[in-house]
């Protein structure tokens, strides 16, 4: 193991990929720190830029942004009272009111130390875990492949917040969206239309940009975004030891939350941050201080959204399934330069994997190191009106979409699927199992067809291999346990309540 | 309660659509599965949890959350139409107009007519996004753009 990750930093420190992490990191924390620009959307914005890089140096640089935006999203939180990235919406509480009380610095140094805690502690669990979760995975077939995916998107329709038939329902578009394009078995055109872009399938990275992107800003041009951005001066950032006393037990107890909920799909940065705070208020012997400003109520968030980054690199980079949409995206990344995640991914691309893993080590250090001393020009940007953000953030958009293919079919694609992003907000309906589901279709697709090949045409296949009726037991299980009527009143509204 | 209902209608509609289309690329059979086996069951499955949606809004007590308003701030609504319409007009004319050009309008749109600024702010601002863009992106990081008719 030890080897292993020395060959990793062999890989990560060379000047390209130390420069790849950096800006990485950097342009990270820039779009968790502006409200309006997910990581999501400014990793696909730059991935038509990294198809010219290595594979390992394109995937250290987005990983960069994904896990730096989770620092980035604190900032704003904290400062304006609005969440820069969803993941630190639950920051805004407690955050806020510290810098009301002057501890503007406090709670930002205390969020950048707790990051930098969950996420390396993540990373080490990730480099543990992973390898061996991987030879495990050696031994799938068809059937246990099908029932996983079935049992995550089962999983992530269950963690959604709102209504799971809604979430199932997307996951259905998904996985037909994922399903448009030439059918690999017979190699007939499904619902391509005569369009040419939907030969090779339906995009996933201007979908991607589209629900989450472009709609956003549509949201928030209707919302109007008015920012107030906290003006008194920003000191004694480094915390003390009074404020580590109170908040060391909220970061490892973060950590662990964060953790485990990145493993799950659906869970992710956002429910992770959620159930640390309600963990922190159950546990604290002031519950009745949270929301005053209580720096466990910065910390346990902060640490535990940092540590789901971590967490689900897991499902990813040893089974091939990505728990969350940004590990949808970098998914597609890695398919798209040629690089097969799964159990085959550290045999056939071991400097990947260990160049990755490494590259968080350095690149949380980065962020630690950086972070505190550009407060000041994180408070500049987030001064800069909406007005005359919007129309940058939608230019980053549309050149992204057509640096894809150099065709202006995706940027219509891209627009096409904002104005539907935008339309499902209105209505409730989450965009992320359908990104999940429009990701895994293809690999769900063959390894049901093929499964029925195997067993001709039986569906016991899936009930008859111990792994694969595990899988499905969970997810019938998880199917039918919401419409039991005392879980139904448990569910998110329980550890919400808990919550506020 | 209305929205639901007209949503769940749509989806509907879109699960009979999705339905149609597979049975016209071959289902198949489960011991020998066509094309079309999983779009069928998927269009199957999303008509009937848009069924159950709408059921569910039918008969179900108007709640708070389902009854706020769907515009969340009227006035602004033509400002999103308009938005929308500006991004969809720039996708279908960039390969006729060029990226220079047609970013240039659009962002002068944005800047003039969405979030209004001063008239400098307007005119500098669209023109120097626009050639900033293309230098980092076409000159620096070497994406090929559009050149339009005019070939720039």
């Amino acid at each position: 193991m030890s080897g292993d990750l020395i060959y990793g930093f062999s890989i990560i420190l060379t000047l390209s990929n130390l420069f790849y992490c950096f800006m990485g990191v950097v342009i990270g924390t820039l779009v968790g720190v502006l409200p309006g620009l997910g990581p999501v959307a400014a990793m696909s914005l730059l991935f038509p830029v990294t198809l010219h890089l290595p594979p390992v140096s394109a995937i250290i640089m987005l990983a960069g942004i994904y896990y730096g935006a989770m620092y980035g999203g604190s900032t704003t939180s904290i400062l304006v009272n609005i969440p820069g990235e969803a993941a630190s919406v639950i920051t805004c509480i407690d955050g806020y009111q510290m810098a009301r009380q002057g501890k503007a610095g406090v709670a930002l140094g205390i969020s950048a130390f707790g990051s930098f805690i969950g996420g390396t502690l993540t990373v080490i669990a990730l480099q543990m875990i992973a390898p061996p979760l991987a030879r495990i995975a050696l031994a799938f077939g068809f059937p246990e492949y099908f029932a996983l995916m079935c049992c995550g998107l089962v999983i992530l329709t269950f963690m959604v917040r709102g209504s799971m038939i809604k979430a199932l329902m997307m996951a259905v578009v998904g996985i037909f969206l994922g399903s448009v394009g030439t059918d690999l078995i017979m190699g007939t055109p499904r619902f391509t239309f005569g369009i040419k872009i939907f030969m090779d399938g339906m995009g996933i990275v201007p979908v991607i940009m589209g629900l989450f992107g472009i709609s956003e800003v549509l949201i928030n041009i209707e919302e109007e975004v008015s920012r107030d951005v906290f003006k008194a001066k920003i000191s004694n950032l480094l915390p003390t030891l009074k404020d580590w006393g109170e908040s060391i037990g909220a970061i490892l107890r973060g950590t662990l939350i964060g953790f485990f909920f990145g493993i799950l799909p659906g869970a992710g940065t956002v429910v992770s941050g959620f159930t640390s705070y309600a963990v922190e208020k159950k546990i604290s012997k002031h519950p009745k201080k949270f929301g005053t400003g209580m720096i466990q109520a910065v910390a346990g968030p902060e640490t535990a959204n940092n540590a789901a980054v971590g967490g689900a690199f897991i499902p990813l980079l040893s089974l091939g399934i990505p728990p969350s949409p940004p590990m949808a995206l970098l998914l597609g990344c890695f398919l798209s330069y040629g690089v097969q995640v799964g159990p085959l991914l550290l045999k056939q691309h071991g400097d990947v994997f260990w160049g990755v893993v490494s590259s968080m080590y350095l690149g949380n250090l980065m962020l630690l190191i950086l972070n505190l001393p550009l407060i000041g020009l994180w408070v500049k940007i987030l001064r800069v009106p909406y007005g005359i953000l919007f129309p940058l953030i939608l230019l980053f958009c549309l050149i992204g979409a057509y640096s894809l293919n150099n065709t202006s079919a995706e940027v219509i694609l891209m627009v096409v699927f904002g104005g539907i992003g935008y339309w499902m907000k209105k209505i409730d309906y989450e965009a992320a199992p359908l990104i999940m589901a429009m990701v895994l279709s293809p690999m769900m697709e063959n390894s049901f067809r093929q499964s029925l090949l195997l067993s001709h045409g039986s569906f016991g296949i899936f009930f008859t291999r111990p792994l694969a009726c595990a899988f499905m037991v969970t997810a019938i299980s998880l199917l039918v346990l919401p419409n039991l009527p005392w879980f139904k009143a448990r569910k998110w509204t329980g550890l919400e309540a808990k919550a506020r | 309660m209305e929205r639901e209902k007209w949503a769940a209608w749509f989806w509907l509609g879109a699960g009979i659509l999705i339905c149609i289309g597979s049975l016209n690329l071959s289902v198949g059979s489960f011991r020998s599965p066509g094309p079309g086996l999983l779009p069928f069951i998927c269009g199957a499955i999303l008509g009937g949890l848009s069924l159950i949606v709408y059921l569910q809004a039918r008969w179900s007590r108007p709640s708070k959350e389902l009854e706020r308003p769907f515009w969340k701030n009227k006035n602004r609504v033509l400002k999103v139409f308009l938005t929308f319409i500006a991004l969809l007009a720039y996708a279908i004319g960039l390969e006729y107009l060029g990226f220079l050009i047609n970013t240039t309008i659009l962002i002068a749109f944005l800047l003039g007519a969405i979030e209004p600024q001063r008239w400098y702010v307007v005119i500098f601002g669209s023109l120097l996004t626009s050639s900033a863009a293309y230098t980092i992106f076409e000159l620096l990081l070497n994406l090929p753009m559009p050149k339009g008719f005019l070939e720039f």
